[in-house]
């Protein structure tokens, strides 16, 4: 017996589709083809046509000093805040499972900051922040100027992070703990009878057992982190000081909207997709297959 | 090499009561074997020693040692889990080796000592093997070999052999008492198997509702149940049991009015008992007829097995069943005869459920009559 549903007119079928494949013309394709279009040619700010260029806004924006930043800015970017949101996420799973199993309450409490728009969290991270007003002001009453995300670029970026990390951190912990649950518990206790104390059983039973996990959220938060910090740069530091926090999502849009370089910001928009799905790629082409051991 | 003594421990998790307070003695070198049904509280007996799980009540003590305070890995104990919980991203080598990377013993003397137990499991080819490519047999050894290589004072078992189809179970089972015996440690073994049970034991310990129903050689356990659990769980088919009042004329009264002769039966009069008669203790037809004890059942079907059939039938008012040779085809209308001797029968107080020692004298003459069930009275 043919387990699936068929239809007996092929057009049936199609009218199911057609909703679908419309919303993700509309909101994928064609305005991919259009970044596409425009990267190759010279848009004119105030209208009057294209004019074809080929790859010159490509090789313009790669010998760009401040293209080549942002790039850095937003790798370093990536690699901090989902190495530091893993981090933490792992760490809390890990304590809930040995401590609480059963309690459903904390994964939903754990999510909600997944849930929160990235500007609305921004602004929240931006008054504790603050350096005048916010918690850490204290450390300033201490040792003088030490924490400015105004003026000082390391402490931007540290804000920028640790805001992006604080909303991935419920998200990726809610993906270890089901992990780690999920993972039989007659094996930590052979590790245990083995000789292994708790810590050695993580190390070596536990995490291992993780990497598919592991795989599945450095793809996703570093996705992520390319394109979903925009609103909390633009919120709490607008790529400053001195494009100190200038991620190339921010820059993306500060070329075109703010500058007015539609065609650059085409080219670099282009640019950061080829990158995302080059890094999707490459890390369920290579990496996947290490990582599972069956 | 290590005594286990269980004093009154316990195990309750929230309200249920699992394992009622019971107490165990374990001989250094003895093969224990738990039985009983599933859920009675045999896998949570055997993790209390483990020490994977805290105990409610009691103490227990391993070698001279109360271990009730100490983790898993100072216990000097080595587990085979059910679904074996091997580790799936190591190889079998590292598998067997682990214990012995954990207490850190260096590279070359581990492997060493894992080809030396691969080899004994019959192992050598499949060390860089994952789990995953290994069939249910090979698992099960791997696992073995894992709770081996520490030489460990103790072995438990949690019904290890039970994922295994029947040809590898009997091989399997041979495998671990020849290893036992080897190595010379203590092992307790969980089982609901009853054949694994009589096969393996030194002595059996008969578990239900997380309570001691009785602790002998398998000879003991099968030839003189302590309890009516007991008689109804071993034996394949499982005993008949049948109630039945004791009689003043050294005679057992059932419930429907029939008698059953009983030479030397001692019980007081009027007693309330259990009648349990083995399947196999019986001889049906003709050769029924010089036996001491004898009666007759209604048959209903047989039930052929090769070289033996059983006869299913009814007596008293009782599913009955009788082992008889494979060439009996059809029972007669007015029943068959079985016969057997006073000390194949056991007596079970129907309150308690506990055998009544003694119920019948063994040297009993036979009966100069042979008074029948009166199920047969139109013979
Ligand atoms: N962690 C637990 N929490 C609550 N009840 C449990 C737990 N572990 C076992 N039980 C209960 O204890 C009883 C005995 O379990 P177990 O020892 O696994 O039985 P067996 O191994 O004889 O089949 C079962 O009724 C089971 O439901
Ligand atoms: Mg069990």
């Amino acid at each position: 017996m043919e387990k699936r549903t068929t239809f007996r007119q092929w057009w049936i079928g199609v009218a199911f589709a057609v909703p679908q494949i419309v919303l993700i013309f509309t909101f994928f394709y064609w305005p991919a083809g259009q970044a596409v279009y425009w990267s190759l040619t010279l848009q004119q700010p105030w209208g009057g046509g294209n004019i074809w260029v080929g790859f010159d806004n490509f090789r313009q924006i790669l010998s760009d000093p401040l293209y080549w930043n942002s790039v850095v800015r937003s790798i370093v970017f990536a690699l901090v805040a989902t190495g530091l949101s893993m981090g933490i996420a792992l760490i809390l799973a890990v304590f809930v499972d040995r401590g609480l199993t059963g309690s459903r309450i904390h994964r939903v409490v754990m999510i909600w900051p997944y849930g929160i728009a990235a500007p609305a969290l921004a602004l929240a991270f931006r008054f504790m922040m603050a350096p005048e007003a916010g918690f850490l002001s204290s450390l300033n009453r201490l040792w003088p100027g030490l924490w400015d995300p105004g003026l000082d670029g390391v402490d931007a970026m540290i804000e920028v992070i640790v805001a992006f990390s604080w909303k991935y951190v419920g998200y990726d912990f809610v993906f270890f703990l089901a992990a780690l649950q999920g993972i039989p518990r007659a094996l930590s206790e052979a590790a245990a009878l083995d000789g292994a104390g708790w810590f050695r059983r993580l190390r070596d039973v536990q995490l291992p057992l993780l990497t598919p996990t592991v795989f599945f959220l450095l793809v996703i938060d570093i996705t992520e982190s390319f394109q979903d910090s925009f609103g909390i740069v633009d919120i709490m530091t607008a790529g400053g000081p001195a494009r100190a926090t200038e991620l190339m999502v921010y820059k993306v849009y500060f070329d075109g909207f703010k500058g007015f370089d539609y065609s650059g910001a085409a080219a670099q928009s282009i640019v950061l997709m080829i990158l995302i799905v080059a890094l999707t790629i490459l890390q369920f082409r290579f990496i996947e297959k290490r990582v599972h051991y069956r | 090499m290590a005594d286990i003594s269980l004093s009154r421990v316990a195990k309750s998790f929230g309200r249920t009561t699992v394992v009622r307070p019971l107490d165990l003695d374990i001989r250094s070198g003895e093969f224990i074997v738990v039985l009983g049904p599933s859920g009675c509280g045999k896998s949570t007996l055997l993790r209390m020693i483990a020490g994977l799980e805290e105990i409610s009540g009691g103490s227990i003590s391993i070698g001279g040692r109360v271990v009730d305070a100490l983790e898993p890995r100072e216990r000097g104990c080595a587990m085979v889990f059910q679904n074996y919980a091997l580790y799936p991203h190591m190889t079998v080598a590292d598998n067997i080796g682990y214990a012995l990377k954990v207490a850190g013993v260096g590279r070359t003397e581990r492997r060493a000592r894992v080809e030396a137990v691969a080899a004994t499991l019959g192992l050598e080819g499949l060390l860089d093997r994952r789990p995953a490519q290994l069939s249910g047999g090979q698992r099960q050894r791997v696992a073995m070999g894992r709770a081996m290589i520490r030489s460990p004072q103790v072995f438990l078992f949690d019904e290890p052999l039970s994922n295994l189809d029947a040809k590898l179970r009997v091989q399997m089972r041979i495998e671990i008492r020849r290893l036992h015996d080897r190595l010379a440690a203590t092992s307790i073994f969980v089982t609901h198997d009853q054949v694994e049970a009589m096969t393996l034991a030194d002595r059996i310990v008969v578990l239900d509702a997380g309570r001691i129903e009785q602790v002998g050689t398998p000879s003991e356990v099968y030839h003189r149940p302590a309890t009516r659990f007991v008689a109804g769980f071993l034996g394949s088919p499982p005993m008949n049991l049948i109630d039945a009042t004791v009689g003043s004329d050294g005679t057992l009264e059932f419930a429907d009015g029939s008698a059953l002769s009983v030479p030397g039966v001692r019980a007081e009069p009027g007693r309330a008992v259990t009648l349990g008669i083995r399947p196999e203790a019986m001889a049906v037809g003709a050769m029924a007829l010089d036996r001491p004890v004898q009666g007759r059942f209604a048959l209903e079907f047989v039930e052929h097995l090769g070289p033996t059939a059983l006869a299913h039938g009814r007596f008293a008012d009782a599913a009955f069943v009788a082992q008889v040779p494979g060439e009996l085809r059809t029972g007669a209308t007015e029943g068959l005869a079985f016969g057997c001797d006073p000390t194949a029968l056991h007596l079970f107080d129907r309150e308690t459920g506990r055998r009544i020692d003694d119920a019948i004298a063994a040297g009993a003459a036979p009966a100069t009559t042979s008074v029948e069930a009166a199920s047969a009275e139109h013979h």
